[in-house]
């Protein structure tokens, strides 16, 4: 009897100890990307994908690449010049960027070509070259793709409060120029408009 | 009622057996608080004498705090902005803002634990005149650092969050929004963003007009060239007229000029501190009554004015934090009286009916319910008293720039010449920090 009580024990510490390391520990969940997280309302990386994959598609079905490629025979060449943050939120503009780019290059309509921070970092290395690589193995000067239009575009937000509820308003305007006459080929635009309830109490 | 010398004798307790321990614990109590704000002392010593790494490292016991989490960050961006660290700043103003917002939900717990505990026993949630100064500093380190869209985001921030407290009009309760708008309105300015940048000039100018201070001359140049600048004749010519300007730069040659901004911190923010009072409530039992008070910490700065290029321009001041923290605790107070009271009912009843038990044990929850009764003094302490603000608007290039600080009766306290490369539609943000010992 003595025995079962001192077993009892033991088991009920243990769990105890148990169900104070598993409530202490920190828990790390691996989720799919596609599965859309909201935890602050605020514009997070399902936003900039979603947009990036819908606004790239809608570009890339419109009549100017059929048009370039029937002056030219060739793919047009697209660079990303500003995209600006109007909204009263601070947005990772690099990771929509980054989503602009990849859904671009992967649908593999147009050539993309570097611009922006990085190009300078690309000239900045084949300066260098110029002076410390085999010459043979330099890269040339002089040989870079000209882009053949630019996208640009805004993000704007509108908030709407009352009381714990908001009505948060993301528009995203994203617009496609002809770096040879400056005409706009293509203009896109996506919005998104969450209802953010903010609860009364916390724990 | 009376003072704690006071008292008589009731049940088996002796009222000297009584007052002795209870007299020597209060002592106690209060050696343990002064001990909480000397750990404080030492990162404001620290930031006084220049070395702001010992000031982190005297931060940095703050940091496991919970109920302290967003005080912790808005001292440590504070501090790192001292030290120049910018991009840590930003960091921690962020930390400080998510934090914040985190706690405008309601805590249960916390709440029943000011009023049946004590003050100080729920997180630190700062006030609308701090909350607004987070706002504004983080804006001046992204101009700072060159990111105007940052600082645009941060001044769209403060209008949202006047807009919650006031809908209609969009003012603060206590200050603040005054130098939130005007250093808005800059970033708008740097922007391009004329419209907004009027409107923001124009509500801090109405701010600084609702407290009865003068209104920086900065603002006032600014109202006058943007007015012009979007045809508003009439408007224009009111505040030609009021301020007596006869002559301004149109905005257009802001493209060709490079926005200088001078901001001196000068002094330290106010402190909160305890005033408490011991009174005999009953024959062998003791209340505490404790309430913060403040305790401004101005410097000997007075102005201060730039020169660069021939140009000359004044550092006005811009913002008074020991002013607006002052509106606060006055409106604060009746409702930290009537919890102190809500505790000190609360602990009597509960004393009352233990001492019935057992008068030791009484007297042990009374002595206990003295201990807790403190009062809150948690602020934003590495805050500046007041900020100047000076602008100049110069040719881009190498310019050199003499800065004065400038005591009573405008006699010169310190000179300091520093160069920049001025960019043509940028902006060139100054930091000055004046702490009386230590000019940086």
């Amino acid at each position: 009897m003595k025995r079962r009580t001192k077993a009892i024990a033991a088991s009920a510490a243990w769990l105890l100890a148990g169900i104070l390391l598993v409530g202490c520990a920190t828990q790390v969940d691996r989720i799919d990307r596609d599965e859309p997280q909201d935890l602050s309302g605020r514009w997070n990386d399902t936003d900039s994908r979603l947009v990036s994959e819908e606004m790239v598609s809608d570009m890339l079905t419109r009549g100017w690449i059929g048009d370039h490629r029937q002056r030219t025979g060739d793919r047009p060449a697209v660079v990303v010049g500003e995209i600006r943050n109007l909204g009263h939120e601070h947005i990772n503009l690099n990771t929509f960027i980054r989503d602009i780019e990849r859904e671009l290059i992967n649908a593999g309509e147009v050539t993309f070509v570097a611009g922006g921070v990085e190009r300078e970092q690309i000239r900045d290395e084949r300066a260098d070259q110029q002076d410390f690589a085999r010459p043979d193995t330099a890269a040339p000067w002089g040989q870079e793709l000209g882009a053949d239009y630019m996208l640009t575009g805004t993000i704007n937000t509108i908030v709407d409060e009352e009381g714990r509820t908001q009505v948060a308003y993301y528009q995203v305007d994203l617009a496609l120029t002809s770096l040879r006459d400056n005409t706009r080929v293509w203009v896109g635009q996506k919005e998104i408009r969450k209802l953010i309830r903010r609860g009364l109490f916390r724990s | 009622m009376g003072p704690v010398a006071a008292g008589g004798i009731h049940g088996a307790v002796p009222a000297g057996w009584l007052r002795v321990p209870v007299c020597l614990l209060l002592a106690l109590s209060l050696v343990a608080c002064a001990g909480m704000g000397r750990d404080f002392q030492r990162v404001e010593s620290e930031l006084v004498r220049g070395d702001t790494d010992a000031a982190l490292a005297y931060l940095e016991p703050l940091a496991g705090s919970r109920l302290n989490r967003a005080l912790y960050d808005m001292n440590r961006g504070m501090v790192l902005r001292h030290a120049g660290d910018l991009d840590g700043s930003v960091a921690a103003f962020e930390r400080a803002k998510r934090e914040t917002g985190r706690l405008e939900a309601i805590s249960v717990s916390e709440t029943l634990a000011t009023w049946a505990v004590a003050e100080g026993a729920d997180s630190y949630q700062p006030p609308t005149h701090e909350h607004l100064l987070l706002h504004a500093f983080q804006l001046l380190n992204f101009l700072e650092l060159g990111d105007l869209e940052a600082a645009r985001v941060e001044a769209l921030q403060i209008d949202l969050g006047l807009r919650r407290i006031d809908p209609a009009e969009g003012r603060a309760p206590d200050g603040g929004d005054a130098f939130a708008r005007h250093v808005s309105g800059l970033a708008f300015e740097a922007n391009g963003d004329w419209s907004d940048a009027m409107i923001a000039y124009r509500r801090a100018y109405q701010a600084y007009r609702r407290q009865d201070v003068a209104i920086p001359a900065d603002l006032q140049r600014s109202l006058v060239r943007l007015a012009d600048h979007l045809e508003l004749v009439e408007e224009r010519d009111g505040y030609a007229e009021a301020f007596d300007i006869s002559g301004w730069e149109p905005m257009a040659r802001n493209r060709d000029r490079a926005m200088v901004l001078w901001v001196v911190q000068a002094g330290l923010g106010p402190r909160l501190e305890e005033r408490t009072m011991v009174v005999q409530a009953a024959a062998d039992q003791f209340v505490r009554v404790s309430l913060p008070a403040l305790r401004p910490r101005p410097s000997s700065l007075r102005g201060a004015r730039i020169t660069a290029n021939g140009t000359l321009a004044n550092a006005d001041p811009t913002e008074s934090v020991s002013g607006a923290a002052d509106r606060w605790l006055e409106r604060q107070m009746p409702g930290l009286i009537a919890r102190s009271v809500s505790r000190n009912v609360a602990r009597y009843a509960v004393t009352e009916r233990v001492r019935e038990e057992s008068p030791a044990l009484g007297l042990l929850v009374n002595v206990a319910g003295l201990f807790l009764e403190q009062s809150d003094t948690r602020n934003w302490r590495t805050l500046p008293d007041s900020i100047y603000l000076a602008r100049l608007d110069l040719p881009p290039g190498e310019r050199r720039l003499q800065l004065e600080y400038l005591g009573g009766n405008a006699s010169v306290l310190a000179t300091e010449e520093r160069s920049a490369t001025l960019a043509a539609g940028g902006v060139t943000v100054l930091r000055s920090v004046w702490l009386d010992a230590v000019r940086r």
